[in-house]
């Protein structure tokens, strides 16, 4: 038999054209298996069409359903009842939007906003290293990999950077100090010394407490902190290539 | 990797109090006991500031000893004892949190539950011993013996560190603010200790007197009041870097931090070359 749960969620509000927030509850008697997404769609179905919320591919692949659960930044597709209520050992739920960007509406916060700090860091390959000779192909030596490759699993949720202690007034955040870090440990990238200039900004890693609430959080278990620590311990070269 | 510490002993018991409660368990669960001892290190760190100030204040009285003895009388008692027992809760948790942070950042050591294992017990260990040295409070030890051998400890943790961080791209600042908490770290635990070895040692004020008036004690508290400073007025700035966006007001609050500091400095080397 399957157990059944009766939960409350606190859900922040917020109405953009009267510009007020308020939390409002909502109790539901939902299954064990239920992911925290599905509880924001029955409450639509069932309760309240206004509740807006965000998601995307429901797969822990987008990052676009983070939200703070109980304090806890965390993606709410992934988050089942049954693993909440074991977590928090409650059945009552405080749930908030990310803090990394405004609020739109209700738990929807502008990710546009909070994207521009990860287009600072360029997060892509700014130029590309010669490809090998005996094909068209860039081969990266399997050792090579391993070093970076639990980096590259990063889908820029923010939940780190909603977890950060150095908030987000000066700090370009967790994620995007990774985007940059992965790309100076990736052999394919030339354009070192203008990460490194990005790395050791003033908004750069010089602003990480080593918290480790980062890693702590982030739903793809990348041990973020290493990372940064990895560039405070000088393991990126220097700006002039020394 | 995360870091929750888990439950063993003693320490599964301690857990399961702050567990327990919602309040005390909050930040624990949500943010991991990394960002907790974070925070916990700013709040040592701030009340080893005002600690400074108040303890330059006091020393101050040294240009009147007669007063300064009337005032070391008045506080001889139970009360100020544990007072400056309680002191060193925050002394060492603030040096040897720092050294767990230098370690991960620096040294590469990444087993943090484990480090934070050790900031507790080291930390229970140093506060009990220096409890059992107040209360003995009968220890010889020579002066220039300790200072030096002090010194050559704080030095060589100065000079590794800066071996390490010298050569990165990490801002002047913040590598100075790691090397001068590597200074501090058996500077302060060992002043600490030092001042309690016996009541003389640290109240009387013939006996502060003679040992101040030594050229090398005078050399090593103005390394101490150096370090001391700017180690605080960087992590004050640190702190009020994370919370003021905006640039002017972040540029005034330094000037601010900049100047209080320098004026408690400055009375600070002061008193150590006058008396």
């Amino acid at each position: 038999m399957s157990q059944e749960y009766e939960l409350t969620l606190k859900i922040s509000r917020y109405d953009p054209d009267t510009d007020r927030a308020w939390v409002q509850d909502y109790h539901l008697k939902v299954g064990r298996i239920l992911r925290f997404v599905d509880l924001f769609r029955k409450i639509n179905d069932e309760q309240d069409p206004t509740l807006a919320w965000s998601s995307s591919c429901e797969h822990g692949q987008c990052g676009t359903c983070g939200m703070k659960i109980n304090g806890k930044p965390l993606l709410t597709c992934e988050l089942l009842v049954e693993n909440a209520v074991q977590m928090f050992k409650t059945q009552t739920f405080k749930v908030e939007p990310l803090t990394v960007a405004p609020v739109i509406r209700d738990l929807v916060i502008d990710l546009e906003k909070a994207y521009e700090r990860i287009h600072i860091v360029k997060p892509y390959i700014i130029e590309f290293a010669p490809p090998h000779p005996e094909g068209d192909e860039y081969r990266i030596p399997p050792r090579v990999l391993e070093a970076y490759v639990e980096a590259t699993r990063c889908i820029n949720c923010f939940c780190c950077a909603t977890a950060c202690i150095s908030t987000q007034k000066n700090y370009l955040g967790p994620n995007a100090m990774l985007a940059d870090i992965v790309r100076l440990m990736d052999p394919r990238e030339v354009a070192n010394e203008e990460r490194l200039k990005i790395l050791y900004s003033g908004q750069g890693i010089q602003r990480c407490r080593t918290s480790q609430a980062c890693t702590f959080v982030c739903p793809k278990q990348i041990d973020v902190a290493h990372f940064i620590a990895l560039g405070k311990e000088g393991k990126f070269g220097k700006v002039n290539g020394v | 990797m995360n870091t929750s510490v888990s439950k063993t002993g003693f320490e599964g018991y301690l857990k399961g109090i702050v567990e327990r409660s919602e309040k005390l368990s909050y930040y624990p669960r949500t943010r991991g006991w990394g960002f907790v001892l974070t925070w916990a290190h700013r709040v040592a760190g701030l009340i080893l500031i005002l600690y400074m100030f108040f303890h330059i204040y006091t020393l101050s009285g040294l240009y009147h000893p007669a007063r300064f003895a009337s005032k070391m009388k008045f506080l001889h008692n139970f009360f100020f004892s544990f007072l400056e027992w309680a002191l060193a809760v925050p002394v060492i948790f603030h040096a040897l949190n720092g050294t767990r942070l230098i370690l991960y950042e620096v040294f590469g050591v990444r087993d943090d539950n484990l480090m934070i294992r050790q900031v507790f017990f080291l930390s229970a260990i140093y506060v009990l011993t220096l409890g059992v040295f107040i209360l003995m409070g009968n220890q010889q030890v020579s002066a220039a013996l300790f200072w030096v051998m002090l010194t050559i400890a704080g030095a060589m943790a100065a000079t590794i560190l800066y071996k390490k961080l010298w050569h990165t791209e990490n801002s002047v600042l913040w590598k100075l603010q790691r090397i001068s908490g590597a200074f501090l770290l058996p500077m302060i635990t060992g002043h600490m200790f030092f001042m309690h070895l016996n009541y003389k040692t640290g109240h009387d004020v013939e006996t502060i007197i003679a040992r101040m008036s030594s050229t090398g004690i005078k050399l090593i508290d103005f390394a101490l009041v150096l370090s001391v400073f700017f180690h605080a007025g960087f992590g004050l700035y640190t702190i009020a870097s994370d919370y003021v966006g905006d640039k002017r007001f972040r540029g005034g609050l330094a000037v601010l931090i900049v100047l209080v500091l320098l004026v408690f400095a400055y009375a600070g080397a002061k008193l150590v070359f006058s008396i």
